[in-house]
């Protein structure tokens, strides 16, 4: 098995590779570690928002080949292992919800919370992976935009029925760029998900309006 | 064409006052009771008559309408009236929780056996002041909350939301609607945004007080905005909302009439400076010279056949005006159940 590893310490990012398939990971902040699978320019913007509290890592994967999510999440479950880490909570944004739904299914005592933005149809998640969807253990947040026409909210319906413990969340006036549509009602539910899990429910905002 | 009958509710008493907010020590606490009592037996006189539907609004603070909840008043009409649609013309979004309106809503469509209708709406100017929200924002707040009532009622799985205005972790509605998807909705049409609202989210448009000719207007946008959303309205999609009277010939009409006009920029008396920080752009907010429907009723009927080709198809109707007596209003309200409303159904 060939392995390679290229560390960029200043810009905080690698690139290495198992089993033929290559990662790169960009690593933002400190504090709970939380992966991040999907769209570049959202990931991005959603690591700029978590930094201040958690420790990003935003992982790309590069020449997958013909591999199924299932597989590539196997690979994947190594790839996070490498990095070091044993337990973190994991973002999917749009297709990359994919990876990060197969990942909660495979390694489900290392998830923390499990956090889906604008997933896609069932019909493009692997078989195999809808079929496991009963071993996911952990809390889990889906957010669509309220002018997604894609059919995300029918996967968010499906993933609440089947989940153990799924909250959906619609987000006002997005699209499916969800983070650069909103990005404040984005990164706060994330955020507070991210620290409190199913409890984000309640409200501890204080109420008084003037002492 | 649906005929309305708008049951204002006004307070069963002369107040000459016109200050708004009217002080409360100016109502009588037994005319409180007789208000209600005389505008139910009021609501159920034009079922009788045949009104399709019998419809009630938000106002708060002041004696010209006394139903600051329109869901109260209407769930006393469900448990009287058998046949006519009770139409909520409507719940102030800016004013309220969206999650408390769909749920009230819902009740109402269970107690009435599917018969509600409901217009959301941001209120006349001076309703902005009740509970002190920001007028600038009345019309966003409103469109947001119309979206969550809608997703409320159709989403079959609990869920949160994230808005501009509103923010929920925790939405489930129960009872469902008893009407499929949900009860008829309508917003208003008064301003152009607002149309595009309308036709973006397939729901009905509301116009009220404005002259033939901007309505058609309104109604001819609609359904240019409604084809770009890839639907097309009929005349149910469109309400009207304005005064009218009816007597037996067009001279009896406009003897009782008498000249008066209603001048919705100064129904109340609110200081000068407050009016002008809360009014805005407001189309609808202006001098009536004489009711829209007025005269006999072969006069009426032509002018609800132009309203008709306007491409109106459910007319809300007050019969107030303040040269006529309540006993006029009833006689008029009689004459349009008698004598009009049978021959404009098919329409």
């Amino acid at each position: 098995m060939a392995q390679t590893r290229e560390h960029d310490e200043s810009a905080r990012s690698a690139t290495f590779e198992i089993d033929g398939v290559r990662f790169g990971v960009r690593e933002a902040g400190n504090g709970r570690p939380v992966v991040v699978f999907g769209d570049e320019a959202q990931a991005k913007a959603l690591a700029d928002g978590l930094a201040t509290h958690n420790r990003v890592l935003a992982m790309e994967v590069f020449e997958a080949g013909a591999l199924r999510a299932n597989q590539l999440a196997q690979i994947a479950a190594r790839a996070v292992t490498r990095i070091g880490l044993e337990r973190f909570s994991v973002i999917g944004i749009s297709s990359g919800s994919s990876l990060a739904l197969a990942l909660a299914t495979l390694a489900p005592n290392q998830i923390d919370k499990l956090i889906l933005l604008s997933p896609p149809r069932m019909a493009e998640f692997d078989a195999q992976i809808s079929a496991n969807l009963g071993q996911v253990t952990a809390p889990t947040l889906v957010m669509v935009g309220t002018r997604d026409r894609s059919g995300a909210a029918e996967t968010m319906r499906t993933l609440r029925e089947k989940l153990p413990a799924c909250q959906l969340l619609f987000v006002y006036g997005a699209g499916r760029a969800l983070i650069t549509d909103r990005p404040d009602a984005c990164l706060s539910p994330i955020n507070e998900f991210l620290e409190r899990g199913i409890e984000y429910v309640v409200c501890h905002e204080s109420q008084v309006i003037r002492r | 064409m649906n005929a309305s009958y708008f049951c204002s509710v006004p307070y069963a008493a002369e107040v000459k006052n016109r200050d708004w907010p009217t002080p409360p020590a100016l109502c009588d606490r037994a005319t409180s009771a007789k208000t209600m009592n005389r505008a139910i037996e009021q609501a159920l006189f034009a079922e009788e008559l045949g009104f399709d539907w019998v419809s009630v609004s938000e106002h708060h603070y002041s004696p010209r309408i006394l139903t600051p909840s329109p869901m109260i008043f209407a769930a006393g009409l469900t448990q009287r009236m058998k046949r006519a649609r009770i139409a909520l013309l409507g719940p102030l979004m800016p004013l309220s929780n969206p999650i408390r309106v769909a749920e009230e809503l819902a009740m109402l469509d269970a107690m009435s056996g599917g018969r509600i209708i409901v217009l959301f709406l941001r209120g006349t100017p001076n309703e902005i002041l009740t509970y002190r929200n920001n007028p600038d924002e009345s019309r966003e707040m409103t469109q947001e909350g119309v979206e969550l009532i809608l997703r409320a009622w159709t989403e079959p799985q609990p869920f949160g939301w994230e808005g501009r205005y509103f923010n929920f972790r925790t939405v489930s509605v129960w009872p469902r609607t008893v009407q499929e998807p949900h009860p008829k909705v309508f917003t208003s049409g008064n301003g152009p945004d607002s149309v595009q609202f309308a036709a973006r989210n397939r729901i009905g448009l509301a116009l009220s007080f404005l002259p033939l000719s901007a309505v058609k207007q309104r109604v001819e946008l609609y359904h240019e905005e409604a084809a770009k959303e890839g639907w097309q309205p009929t005349a149910d999609d469109v309400l009207y909302r304005f005064f009218a009277h009816v007597a037996e010939s067009d001279e009896q009409a406009a003897r009782n009439i008498g000249g008066a006009k209603v001048d919705l920029r100064t129904l109340f008396n609110i200081n000068q400076g407050v009016v002008d920080a809360v009014t805005g752009n407001r189309p609808e907010m202006r001098e009536i010279e004489s009711p829209f429907l007025c005269g006999g009723p072969a006069t009426v009927l032509d002018q609800i056949g132009e309203l008709r080709a306007a491409g109106v198809g459910n007319m809300d109707m007050s019969f107030v005006w303040p040269t006529v007596s309540y006993e006029q209003q009833l006689r008029s309200m009689e004459v349009m159940g008698r004598s009009v409303l049978p021959q404009i159904h098919n329409l």
